[in-house]
């Protein structure tokens, strides 16, 4: 026992580990979509389909500039991987029967969740770059260069918010089985709310103010600001906002987890399926 | 052994030389391709009315085989027939004739009830309509599952599940049924149950292969069984006739501590030794040594185990057990 | 337990030659298939919840734009775009999902053809999608004051009625890959917003490059869709409707050939059962 006993020094290198190579480990189990023959189809082909039917859509109907749903689509299809990666993050071990298992290790809970964000995060990332790279080829879509810098910080600080996100939404699935109905209702909502396609200010008043605490909203805004040739420094607090949000959502995707694990216990839910 | 010809097609189960292998790839861009070969040349040949069991370890390819019977995977190569019906040629015939119950708690539609879950199986199975009510009490009945019909799956126990597994097996009334496992994972109560069901139905006139690894369970309730490993038939006979062929053997059982790995390649190359297993246990290793009858092992036993400490020393008569350790080790 | 012995029954099987048992055995796997839904939130959220956003968005759009088309035309689409969804991902989840409990085996084994196993599993899933229909015209009337009033109600039914079941069996044609491959929400996802783009649900075809056209003729979204519109906002839906049932027609022989062969490719690869 004294030999596996961790010392502090020892303990911040198992916290890096479980953080780091366990988060890895992990996405690559439980979020299957990141093997080849998922990821093409989903998490590049669907994005780009998106972006183009609701181009085409703006089109048909009169509305908008092509820049206005091609910014706001490409960073929104970010959250894919924010909010479905999370979930299946915490879900699929359910589905594997490996929930059990997981919570009776001794694993920091802080460094066992949060790891499994990063690589969540990157692979938002990489697809909004693609969508981006994509409707420049396809659309003839061309921000100013100087935006670029802004826009690729925007695009980070958006998929970190929206990984927050989707672990709120994760925590959800220690409690309930149907976890992907409740990602999907919110990935789905986003659409319409966050002003990806419909300008905010077109909402109803409701809508409106629960926009300001969702992620993406404050991101495609930001993005858009820079996009059409506005200056970083009128971008900074729509990123900040966006960061906050971000921030937000993982505290309390984080105390939501403790407590269902808590309820999880009393109430034996783990390994229904 | 390659089973005797029946022209007219006499056996209710018939695999000839069976071969099946499995394509796995591993890699991402660069595919590399592997094959597995589960099953190589597997012959057997069960008269109508028996008990079959085929027995072996983990990853022999009994479930492999029982797959192939079921029409679930096709052959890579060999022939597979029951009623005389070829698996791969007439799939139909053969489903029509055939029950399936597998071990486990998966198969089932955990959300529905109990009878939703029959029912939908009953039209696929083409049972008249109006039969299908009475049918589903019937077998519900006789799995001991009457009262439990409208609950959902989900809330049922492992032998519940096992039950209602055999109950879909029944349901169109079969000549030939499969077990695969049937009593895994479920308490010796109910595993009794599970027998005495199997036990019944061949009694009843039905054909039946089952396969498992627990010995005592061939033992009981088979009127013949096949030793299987690594793809092939290493044994087949009654159980009486596998027992025999280790009957002139004297088997001794030693319990020891921490018995060092020169130590048990000594043992093997005693005279008169036929084989060794060990079997780990919490503190201590247990050795059963086989060896011809009148080899006068325990003293020169105690000799190489000089300075390991010894709990006990034994004796015993062989058992079916002992019949397939050697069976499945020597293979 | 009790005893065996007596459970052999004289007359257990129907009789009937087979044909006739077919539309038993469809129909046994559609009712059986509703059941399974009514259990699921995902479905109820891809047909109900899904549709109303696309709806909401086409149909501020609208608003907003220039307004050259009716709402109602918005509403049709959005509706269709559900059964759609509700076909690709309730059918590739539902033998996803009946893979890894272990049931897809048993459906296989039992001597039905697997392609009524699966008709009944995909026409249960396009049935779902009817409230997706349902409950975007009654948001596009209640939160939009879209004008629904349907000029035929008669043949709009009929349809209805065609559209479901066209693609319903194209999702039996999709379902036979369903069949073979484990990742078939792979195929789902790529294919949802593709057929919503080209069959002109929301986006008029006109405004798409003609090398899309032929793709969507052969789909019947395209013509359900027009079918619809035309009953509903007048016009000739006996046209798209023909054409919605000759596509249906060519999907089932397409479907019925294709799951022959997969049922034979998923024996060979041992696909059946989720590793």
């Amino acid at each position: 026992m004294s030999q596996l006993e961790l010392g502090l020094p020892r303990r911040t290198h198992h916290f890096l580990r479980v953080f780091f190579v366990g988060g890895l480990i992990s996405y690559r189990a439980l979020f299957y979509w990141i093997t080849p023959w998922m990821y093409v189809p989903t998490m590049l082909a669907a994005p780009l389909f998106q972006i183009l039917f609701f181009v085409y859509l703006g089109r048909s109907a009169g509305v908008g500039s092509m820049a206005f749903f091609v910014v706001g689509n490409s960073i929104q299809i970010c959250s894919m991987s924010g909010i479905y990666g999370m979930t299946m993050a915490i879900a699929n071990e359910r589905f594997f029967q490996t929930l059990s298992p997981l919570l009776a290790s001794p694993a920091n809970r802080v460094a066992l969740f949060l790891g499994r964000g990063l690589p969540v995060l990157v692979s938002g990332v990489q697809t909004t770059v693609f969508g981006f790279l994509a409707s420049a080829l396809i659309l003839g879509f061309r921000p100013p260069a100087n935006s670029l810098p802004g826009l690729c910080l925007t695009v980070v600080v958006t998929a970190a918010s929206c990984t927050g996100f989707g672990m709120a939404l994760g925590s959800f699935g220690l409690r309930t089985r149907d976890v992907f109905l409740i990602s999907n209702i919110a990935y789905f909502a986003m659409l319409l709310i966050c002003g990806v396609e419909v300008p905010l200010q077109r909402l109803p008043g409701v809508l409106q103010g629960l926009a300001q605490v969702l992620p993406l909203t404050h991101g495609i805004a930001a993005g858009r600001l820079l996009a059409g040739g506005g200056p970083l420094s009128r971008a900074l607090p729509d990123i900040g906002l966006e960061l906050l949000v971000g921030a937000f959502w993982a505290t309390a995707a984080f105390l939501l987890f403790l407590l269902f694990e808590h309820e999880g216990r009393r109430s034996g839910a783990f390994d229904r399926l | 052994m390659p089973p005797p010809a029946h022209p007219g097609g006499g056996a209710a189960i018939e695999v000839q030389d069976l071969r099946r292998t499995y394509r796995t790839s591993t890699g991402t861009f660069r595919r590399h391709r592997v094959d597995i070969e589960a099953v190589r040349g597997l012959s057997l040949c069960v008269p109508p009315g028996q008990l079959f069991g085929l027995l072996g370890p983990n990853g022999a390819g009994k479930t492999t085989t029982i797959r192939v019977l079921c029409t679930l995977l096709l052959p890579t190569s060999g022939t597979v027939r029951v009623l005389g019906h070829d698996v791969v040629r007439e799939p139909k015939a053969v489903r029509r004739q055939i029950g399936y119950v597998f071990g486990g708690d998966r198969g089932l539609y955990d959300r529905l009830n109990a009878v939703d879950n029959l029912r939908y199986f009953a039209d696929l199975y083409a049972i008249e309509p109006r039969l299908q009510r009475r049918r589903i009490e019937e077998v519900m009945e006789l799995v001991g599952l009457r009262g439990r019909e409208r609950e959902r799956v989900e809330g049922f126990s492992r032998g519940m599940r096992q039950r209602l597994h055999l109950a879909r097996g029944l349901l169109h009334d079969p000549p030939v049924l499969f077990f695969d496992e049937p009593t895994i994972g479920v308490d010796p109560v109910g595993a009794r149950e599970v027998r005495q069901v199997v036990s019944e139905l061949a009694r009843a006139g039905k054909t039946i292969l089952l396969t498992t690894h627990y010995m005592f369970e061939a033992d009981s309730i088979c009127q013949r069984v096949a030793v299987i490993s690594k793809g092939k038939i290493v044994a087949e006979g009654t159980p009486q006739e596998l027992k025999s062929a280790v009957a002139a053997r004297t088997v001794v059982e030693v319990e020891a501590y921490g018995v060092p790995e020169q130590t048990l390649g000594r043992i093997r190359e005693l005279a008169g030794v036929e084989s060794l297993a060990v079997e780990v246990r919490e503190q201590s290793q247990l050795l059963t040594i086989q060896a011809q009858e009148g080899a006068q092992l325990t003293a020169r036993l105690l000799q190489l185990l000089e300075g390991v400490r010894v709990e006990r020393v034994a004796n015993r008569e062989p058992t079916l057990e002992d019949a397939y350790v050697s069976l499945v080790t020597s293979g | 337990m009790s005893a065996a012995q007596r459970v052999p029954a004289q007359g257990l099987f129907r009789t009937l030659p087979a044909p006739l048992t077919w539309p038993r055995i469809t129909l046994s796997g559609w009712w059986f298939q509703l059941k399974m839904q009514a259990q699921s939130g995902f479905l109820i959220m891809t047909a109900l919840v899904q549709p109303l956003i696309f709806a909401s968005i086409a149909m501020a759009d609208q608003q907003a734009g220039n307004r050259t088309l009716p709402l109602l035309y918005y509403a049709l689409g959005a509706g269709i775009m559900g059964i759609w969804s509700t076909v690709v991902f309730g059918c590739g989840g539902a033998l996803s999902w009946q893979r890894h409990q272990g049931t897809l085996e048993p459906l296989v084994m039992a001597p039905a053809p697997l392609v009524l196993v699966l008709l009944g599993i995909t026409l249960g899933t396009a049935t779902v999608g009817l409230y997706s229909m349902s409950a975007t015209l009654f948001w596009g009337w209640a939160v939009f004051h879209a004008h629904v009033d349907i000029a035929d109600p008669g043949a709009f039914c009929l349809a209805a009625l065609a559209t479901v079941v066209a693609l319903g069996l194209l999702g039996l044609v999709m379902g036979s890959s369903f069949v073979l491959y484990r990742n078939s929400s792979a195929i789902s996802n790529a294919i949802e917003y593709p057929v919503w783009l080209i069959t002109g649900l929301l986006v008029p075809l006109s405004l798409l490059p003609g090398w899309t056209h032929p793709l969507a003729y052969i789909l019947a979204p395209t013509w359900g869709v027009q079918a619809l519109r035309s009953a509903a906002l007048g016009g000739d839906p006996w046209l798209p409707l023909l054409w919605c049932l000759v596509a249906s027609l060519g999907y089932l022989l397409l479907g019925v050939f294709l799951v022959a062969n997969v049922e034979r490719l998923a024996r060979q690869r041992a696909s059946l059962n989720w590793q």
